[in-house]
């Protein structure tokens, strides 16, 4: 062994030729061999990833090919639907995922084949990926194209597409459609067949109508659309050999509770008799009237992810200048944010409150209002009538005159009222109609920021602290 | 140390150097055959599995490519045709197809896929003898056999090798042999198939799935 080792030059010069393997050579040897070990372990677990790898591929071609052959052996081409599945193999679980989209005669992608084309073909793309799978190799994927079994196109006669989406972008499933001629025809008759209820993807397709203009609509029970109606109608024109796409933005409601007048813990404060409530989305601004004077109200309201900001009265946005049409400033000042001019002491409009929803879900959001007592007027009845910019300092006004009615006020010296933010003339009258004998300031006494004076205004705007 | 001055060039190996370079020689050693075990077992367990996934995959292109093509079968009376697999059991099928790729001749042919007693999957093809009015009846001598898989795992608690499904997706149950109804209401094959080195090694076993319509039987899947 060590005649076998030994260096060639020392064996010559030095005397003692006999010399061992020292630890620094053995060391060396050793980390020599550590890094081919590790270059042939990284090997030997490159080639067990590989073939199990090869042995998933197969697999998840095998369940693509399945997926593509049971689309082709479904009878109605409509029938056959976006689906997700997993499946377990070799310990391995497999996600198969089925795309499916019209494609039409312009070529448009879009859902339920909506963008103007006729219906043509449906194309479906399988995508199988597995848990171990590698991240940059791509999916196994499959794609096929299936021909509707008989004729859904007419040169004569036309075709509604209809899509109904949810809150969240998916389609809205089960969601009954129906279509009748408009109030002026066009030529629209009745359809023969009742049209089906929307899909997994949220389509209802409408084949061989005859050309006119229809109302479309959509139904299903507890739902709303994305403009609050329950049942949402859209009026369609179809033209001969060609297809309309109608849409719907409408899902289950969520149920929005209301507390008024929460910034007040003292007394009971009574709400104006017509009072609205706005709602604002990013999408539009819904006011619907309170129900009652209660203090809590429910509202059904379409889910939209982003919200609603609440607050009490109805905002109506500035109109721009337009030439030819007199613009309006709107009804601004019931919004607390749009008191964007802080105070002597810094006190500034925060924005109102926001609130959301899922589907079928619930939410409470409180609402604060403007609150004020009034003494000597038991039994009677009360307007108060919003004013226009400049009637307080920093007030951006209610410009079109809107009246809140109270009446008749309870039995008491005192009655605490709450009206939303703003400034406005007080009128009091015996009846109910004849409210105008001017209120006098001192009967008053604001409860909330605000001011009695000519005018009472009632003042969102805090002082933030840092 | 002064026997050592003395005799310098016959200096052999003490104990202490002896033990530790067979210590470190041990520890080499052990590295090294550590190493070399599990590269061979890694590479064998590699290429069986590689093997079965190849063998797996050849039977089932092999078996789904029949299945897609069975046709139910003319026959001059009675008025039904012969329903296109005419034999339904877990390890066995028997099939009628037009799309005849074996052979020269546009003519149908009979194929049956089983599991034999080894456990090995084959097809049996018969040919078809033409009569008058474009019908077709089949030889009873086996035109060719070929094995399409080695070692056919039992299928154990899992699915077996054929389930039979009808258009609404319900497994037809093959205990005892189908009735023609039940035979004409077949619409899908699902063919698991387990392949493994031997029939008592399962370690490496590759299972294939894969639900296979028949497009020339005119039956329509429902569901989604």
């Amino acid at each position: 062994m060590h005649a076998l080792l030994r260096r060639p030059g020392h064996s010559d010069v030095r005397a003692n030729s006999e010399a061992g393997i020292s630890l620094i050579e053995i060391l060396v040897a050793m980390m020599i061999f550590a890094v081919i070990a590790v270059g042939a372990g990284y090997g030997i677990v490159t080639s067990l990833y590989l073939s199990n790898d090869a042995r998933s591929r197969e697999v998840a071609t095998n369940l693509a090919a399945q997926e593509i052959d049971l689309a082709r052996s479904a009878g109605d081409v409509f029938s056959v639907l976006d689906r997700d599945s997993t499946v377990v193999q070799n310990g391995t679980t497999f996600s198969v995922h089925r795309a499916t989209a019209w494609e039409t005669s312009t070529g448009a992608d879009g859902n339920c084949g909506s963008g103007g084309g006729q219906l043509r073909y449906r194309h479906i793309n399988v995508t199988v990926g597995w848990d171990s799978m590698r991240a940059s190799t791509p999916l196994v994927r499959a794609d096929s194209a299936l021909a509707p079994g008989s004729r859904i196109n007419d040169p004569a006669l036309g075709t509604i597409l209809v899509s109904v989406l949810t809150a969240g972008g998916g389609g809205a499933a089960g969601v009954s459609i129906s279509a009748v001629p408009n109030a002026v025809p066009n030529g629209a008759q009745t359809l023969s067949v009742a049209p089906a209820a929307t899909d997994a993807q949220g389509c209802s397709y409408l084949l061989k109508v005859k050309p006119g203009t229809y109302d479309v609509s959509a139904s299903r029970p507890n739902y709303v659309d994305k403009n609050q109606a329950t049942t949402p109608v859209k009026t369609v024109g179809v033209a001969a050999g060609t297809a309309a796409s109608v849409s719907f933005a409408y899902d289950l409601a969520g149920t929005l509770t209301a507390h008024y007048a929460t910034n007040v813990s003292t007394g009971t404060t009574l709400l104006p008799s017509d009072l609205h409530t706005t709602w604002r989305s990013n999408y539009a601004a819904y006011t619907p009237l309170n129900a009652s004077v209660a203090t809590t109200q429910t509202f059904r309201l379409h889910p939209f992810a982003s919200g609603y900001q609440v607050f009490a009265g109805t905002y109506v946005a500035p109109t721009s200048i337009i030439p030819a049409t007199p613009a309006t400033q709107g009804c601004v000042s019931v919004d607390p944010g749009a008191w964007t001019t802080p105070a002597a002491d810094g006190a500034i409009g925060t924005a109102a409150v926001s609130v959301a929803t899922l589907p079928g879900g619930a939410a409470s959001v409180n609402v604060p209002l403007g609150v004020f007592t009034i003494t000597g007027l038991a039994g009677q009845y009360l307007r108060a009538v919003s004013q226009p910019e400049g009637a307080a300092p920093g007030d951006p006004g209610c410009a079109l005159g809107t009246t809140y009615t109270f009446g008749p006020l309870p039995v008491g010296a005192t009655a605490q009222l709450g009206l939303p933010f703003g400034s406005f003339a007080l009128f009091s009258g015996v009846t109910s109609g004849t409210q105008i004998v001017p209120v006098v300031a001192a009967s008053v006494t604001v409860q909330t920021r605000g001011s009695a004076g000519a005018v009472l205004t009632l003042d969102p705007r805090r002082v933030v602290t840092p | 140390m002064r026997w050592r001055t003395i005799q310098t060039d016959q200096t052999g190996l003490s104990l202490v150097e002896l033990l530790v370079s067979m210590v470190l020689l041990s520890v080499t050693l052990v590295m090294i055959s550590g190493l070399y075990v599990s590269a061979t077992r890694a590479l064998g367990s590699a290429s069986a599995l590689g093997t079965n996934t190849r063998e797996a995959s050849n039977g089932m292109n092999a078996m789904a490519r029949s299945i897609r093509a069975a046709t139910a079968n003319p026959v001059a009376s009675p008025a039904l045709a012969d329903p296109a697999i005419s034999e339904a059991r877990n390890e066995s099928l028997t099939l009628y197809a037009y799309v005849n790729l074996g052979l020269s001749t546009q003519q149908p042919v009979k194929i049956r896929l089983a599991v034999d007693a080894q456990r090995r999957l084959v097809e049996t093809r018969w040919a078809s003898i033409p009569h008058p009015g474009g019908l077709f009846t089949f030889a009873t001598t086996v035109l060719s056999t070929r094995i399409l898989a080695q070692t056919v795992a039992p299928s154990g608690s899992g699915l077996p090798l054929f389930s039979f499904a009808d258009s609404a997706g319900v497994v037809l149950p093959v205990g005892s042999a189908l009735t023609p109804v039940q035979l004409r209401s077949i619409v899908t094959v699902t063919v698991t198939l387990t392949v493994q080195s031997s029939t008592a090694d399962a370690r490496s076993a590759v299972t294939l799935s894969n639900t296979v319509g028949m497009p020339n039987v005119r039956l329509a899947v429902g569901g989604p």
